[in-house]
């Protein structure tokens, strides 16, 4: 427990006054591994730009049916201020449920669901972004990761598969 | 300034001009905090390791937008980790939570006898129980608070959220914990 907290949980007479500092002040700190380092240090040469975890891209059958096709259009379009829009579209007819996720959701799922599908079956998001250099993906059905086949530039994830990468 | 302080400015400024190697000394500063948070968040020192791992990485990975005048490059980590553990660890916590609670909650005690840092085991294994029950949302700021010293401030800048949030979120977490560790009730908080 850091001494200035307990100092400012200290009553006049020096007995703490706050509970739950008492209480949690007696909880274990185990130290952490001794090799940590050397592994977090060993995934920095490996996987520079790692975003997940290797098992989300396990594919089911039935969200590798429902991105039949796939297709990225990004559309920038300056908006001022260094802010441009970018539309991002994926084609997936048969998909229920298709968000994007990247560097600009913080690899935050559930935070840019994508509309769709129109009559084309293309399921659209805009996005705000400054001008910048993003990384990202599709998620089709909650489970499959899908990268865009027509991005100009790709990197790899350190695992055998690719973000793709847009310049604002 | 401290030196310590400008021990780790200096190192961050070496990792943005490219020296992975000054990377390890932050981590080897900083291992031990995110590593006890993160056990904390995850319930066991497996998922923990990951976790904590996990938050270095990323942390690394965007070094670029650690702004220093918004809080310590430690604070900053820790909330990297909250972030991980509210977002895609938290499969991991559910699947795992109901097979390893008991063997983690009696490693714990185990540990805390050894260590000589509680005089009661068993009400260690209760505190460490009533607070591996809160949700995630509240568990976090309170482990920041009253574990890691954080202010209010310096929680909601790690979180991203406000002030009030963090607030509103640390009255109920303290209200529920205090609740579950009423003299009375039995063990893991239940009447």
């Amino acid at each position: 427990m850091n001494m200035n907290h307990d100092r400012e949980k200290l009553g006049k007479d020096g007995s703490r006054t706050d509970p739950l500092v008492s209480l949690l002040s007696g909880l274990p700190r185990p130290s952490a591994p001794a090799d940590l380092t050397r592994r977090v240090m060993a995934r920095l040469s490996e996987a520079p730009r790692r975003r997940r975890r290797v098992r989300v891209w396990m594919w089911s059958p039935l969200a590798a049916a429902a991105a039949v096709c796939v297709v990225l259009l990004l559309i920038p379009h300056e908006r001022g201020g260094g802010i441009r829009d970018a539309v991002f579209v994926l084609h997936a007819p048969q998909a229920t449920r298709v968000e994007l996720v990247g560097d600009f959701t913080d690899w935050h799922r559930g935070r840019l669901p994508m509309e769709g599908p129109d009559a084309a079956g293309r399921w659209s998001a805009r996005v705000a972004l400054p001008a910048g250099r993003y990384e990202y993906l599709f998620l089709v059905e909650d489970e499959q990761w899908v990268s865009d086949p027509l991005a100009v530039t790709h990197r790899p994830d350190g695992f055998g598969h690719r973000n793709a990468v847009v310049n604002l | 300034m401290t030196d310590a302080y400008n021990e780790e400015a200096q190192a961050i400024a070496a990792c943005r001009a490219g020296t992975r190697e000054a990377f390890a000394w932050l981590v080897d500063r900083h291992r031990d905090a995110v590593y006890q948070f993160a056990w904390r968040m995850c319930g066991n020192p497996s998922d923990a390791e990951d976790l904590a791992q996990e938050a270095f990485v990323r942390a690394f990975t965007r070094l670029e937008q650690y702004a220093p005048e918004r809080g310590t490059f430690r604070n900053w980590v820790l909330g990297i980790c909250a972030n991980l553990a509210r977002g895609q660890f938290r499969w991991r916590q559910r699947a795992r939570a109901m097979t390893r609670r008991f063997a983690e909650h009696e490693q714990l005690r185990i540990e805390a006898v050894e260590a000589g840092q509680a005089s009661d085991a068993g009400r260690v294994e209760d505190v460490s129980r009533a607070l591996d029950a809160l949700p995630v949302s509240l568990r976090v700021p309170v482990v920041l608070k009253y574990m890691e010293d954080l202010s209010v401030q310096e929680i909601a800048r790690s979180l991203g959220i406000g002030e009030s949030a963090v607030k509103m979120r640390l009255a109920r977490g303290r209200e529920r914990l205090l609740d579950r560790l009423k003299p009375g009730r039995g063990p893991g908080g239940e009447r």
